[in-house]
């Protein structure tokens, strides 16, 4: 660790904390007592399908929105009118970027970047890793793949190797290799010292380079914690395939969700080993305990209380 | 503190409506000096004009037959409705397509996320506003030196009140800029933003002509910015330059100030 490492400038100081923000568009939720901290050189996941207010909840960090009420301290400072030269030390991509389309790539980064004072040092190396070719760069974006304009997009948000990077949907438009590509910069920039924020509804994405997560539901946060001790808490699933015309039988504590080719899936609602010694009875030809993934937490969040089962479900339906 | 690439990179944006607005305006102003100097219209226009019902030689203005002097004619040049026209295109677009167009089109949200003062892009805006219209009177300018340097007997004007009535178009121009820059702030779609702005110059333009062909409502005509710019008076030496200065500077100033208030308060939104 170099003597200007953040984590030695920060200690246990949260880069970034909001306390209980709230943003009403009229009569609309927007966000409403959302409350949570971000620690340095943190990969930070913000969880939530389109509408739960994941990016009200950004643009208030970016003060592009005013709060109703509530607190956000950046850097150890609360954030202000005079907040602006804060800006410096971070990083945006929003979830659509939209950049001037008639500038070509590099005109665009070469004019952007001149709005700050720390200088590009990372263009180059992000270009590289990017595949950003020069004939792509010059072209104006207007002509470019929505792929390659996320791509400099990515470039913008992060060549300045920023203290705190906010992503908005970073790999919307990316194809699976550059996918990988974009999370190997995630854990360099980590590693030198970045902070990352990263709102997302891909949850394989979240899963892949996240270690803590935070859940956003309906304009409320309603969950904040790492991923394993998410996963540990929340219900498993139970695969069971049943013998030819056999009916599926109601093991303890479990709830059974569906059932396709076969295959009976439930949900253990309770403590497991009663439900194991119950399948053990059981005519079953085959069992399947997978350990919990973050569609699991997800969806328990989601399907929580019964009155916003409906909607919950309908909002989850773009989730990957 | 003016951001000096952000007012580059505008008036590089917009290069081809300025040059051809810098070209057609001094150009213009040579083909009115030609029409006037070089051809003998005088006799026939006065024939013309006194053949009027005097309402409609009313809304011409008192002043009308003076244009076909030499001096008449310089002035007419910096207030023909395709100069104003042509002016007020350029001084709507740019504050709002770079404000409220940019809010619609998302690229405003990236430069207000840049550790910049949103003040400070809108300032840099204004004063690219102030400096693209300069350059259109300049242009206005130099059409006036040719068509003097073609004509030896039009030397008669006086270069004091050609400047004079330059800057009184300026002045027009840039009030008119500013008060779209104020409504651009208010609002979240280009084109919403050019329409008002559009119509309330419009307005101003109507009340000001219905000032001139009905007396009873000329009361309104000094609520109207084309009230403050007479550039055939200030070529026939009235002492108007003073009013003009203070009430369109004041105009323009206080829509700036405005405008900076609003964009600070302001959510962008996405």
């Amino acid at each position: 660790m170099t003597a200007d490492h953040p984590l030695e400038t920060w200690g246990t100081v949260p880069i970034l904390e909001v306390t209980q923000l709230r943003k009403f568009y009229g009569d609309v939720v927007g966000v409403d007592g959302v409350s949570f901290a971000v620690e340095p050189c943190e990969i930070f996941g913000f969880l939530g399908p389109n509408g739960a207010g994941k990016t009200t909840t950004i643009r208030l960090l970016l003060q592009l929105l005013h709060p109703d009420a509530g607190r956000i301290t950046l850097f150890g400072h609360e954030l202000d009118s005079g907040s602006t030269p804060l800006r410096d030390r971070i990083g945006y991509l929003p979830g659509d970027f939209r950049p001037h389309m008639t500038m070509s790539g590099a005109r665009f980064l070469a004019y952007m970047s001149r709005f700050r004072k720390r200088p590009p040092a990372l263009r180059e190396e992000l270009i590289e890793r990017l595949q950003l070719t020069r004939d792509v760069l010059d072209r104006p974006l207007k002509h470019l793949s929505h792929g390659n304009r996320q791509k400099i997009g990515i470039v913008l948000a992060l060549e300045h190797q920023p203290e705190l990077a906010i992503l908005d949907e970073p790999t919307l438009g990316l194809d699976p290799l550059m996918q990988e590509a974009f999370y190997d910069i995630l854990r360099l920039l980590r590693e030198r010292g970045t902070t990352l924020f990263l709102s997302s509804h891909v949850l394989s994405e979240v899963e892949k380079v996240c270690a803590r997560v935070a859940i956003i539901r309906d304009g409320k946060l309603v969950a904040l914690e790492s991923l394993e001790a998410l996963k540990e808490r929340c219900p498993r699933r139970l695969i069971v395939r049943l013998r030819d015309g056999e009916d599926p039988p109601a093991f303890p504590g479990t709830r059974l969700l569906r059932r396709d080719a076969g295959r009976h899936v439930y949900l253990v609602e309770g403590a497991l080993s009663p439900v194991l010694g119950a399948v053990a009875r059981a005519a079953v030809q085959d069992v399947v305990l997978p350990e919990p993934d973050l569609e699991d937490v997800f969806m328990a969040y989601y399907a929580k209380d019964d009155s916003a089962t409906r909607p919950a479900r309908k909002r989850t339906e773009g989730l990957t | 503190m003016i951001r000096t690439h952000y007012v580059a990179n505008t008036l590089r944006e917009h290069r081809t409506l300025f040059l051809f607005s810098f070209f057609f305006a001094g150009l213009f102003q040579v083909l009115i000096l030609t029409l006037v100097v070089g051809a003998d219209l005088l006799g026939f226009v006065e024939q013309f004009y006194n053949q009027l019902p005097p309402q409609v030689r009313m809304m011409f203005g008192e002043q009308f037959m003076a244009q076909f002097s030499v001096n008449g004619a310089v002035g007419f040049g910096y207030n023909h409705p395709l100069v104003i026209v042509l002016l007020t295109i350029v001084a709507i677009i740019l504050p709002a397509r770079h404000i409220a167009g940019e809010v619609e089109a998302g690229t405003l949200e990236l430069l207000f996320a840049m550790p910049v003062p949103r003040r400070q892009i809108v300032f840099s805006l204004w004063i690219t506003s102030g400096l693209a219209l300069l350059a259109i009177v300049v242009g206005c300018w130099l059409g006036t030196a040719c068509g003097l340097l073609l004509f030896p007997e039009a030397r008669t004007a006086p270069w004091g009140a050609i400047l004079k009535v330059g800057s009184s178009l300026w002045m027009l121009m840039f009030a008119i800029s500013s008060y779209t820059l104020l409504i651009s702030c208010h609002a979240s779609e280009g084109s919403r933003a050019t329409l008002r702005a559009a119509g309330l110059t419009l307005v101003f333009f109507f009340v000001n002509v219905a000032g001139f062909m009905w007396p009873t409502i000329d009361f309104l005509q000094p609520f109207t910015i084309f009230d403050y710019h007479q550039p055939q008076r200030v070529m026939l030496g009235e002492p108007v330059m003073a009013e003009t200065l203070l009430v369109l500077g004041a105009l323009s100033a206080v829509c700036a100030a405005l405008a900076l208030r609003q964009i600070a308060r302001r959510d962008v939104p996405g």
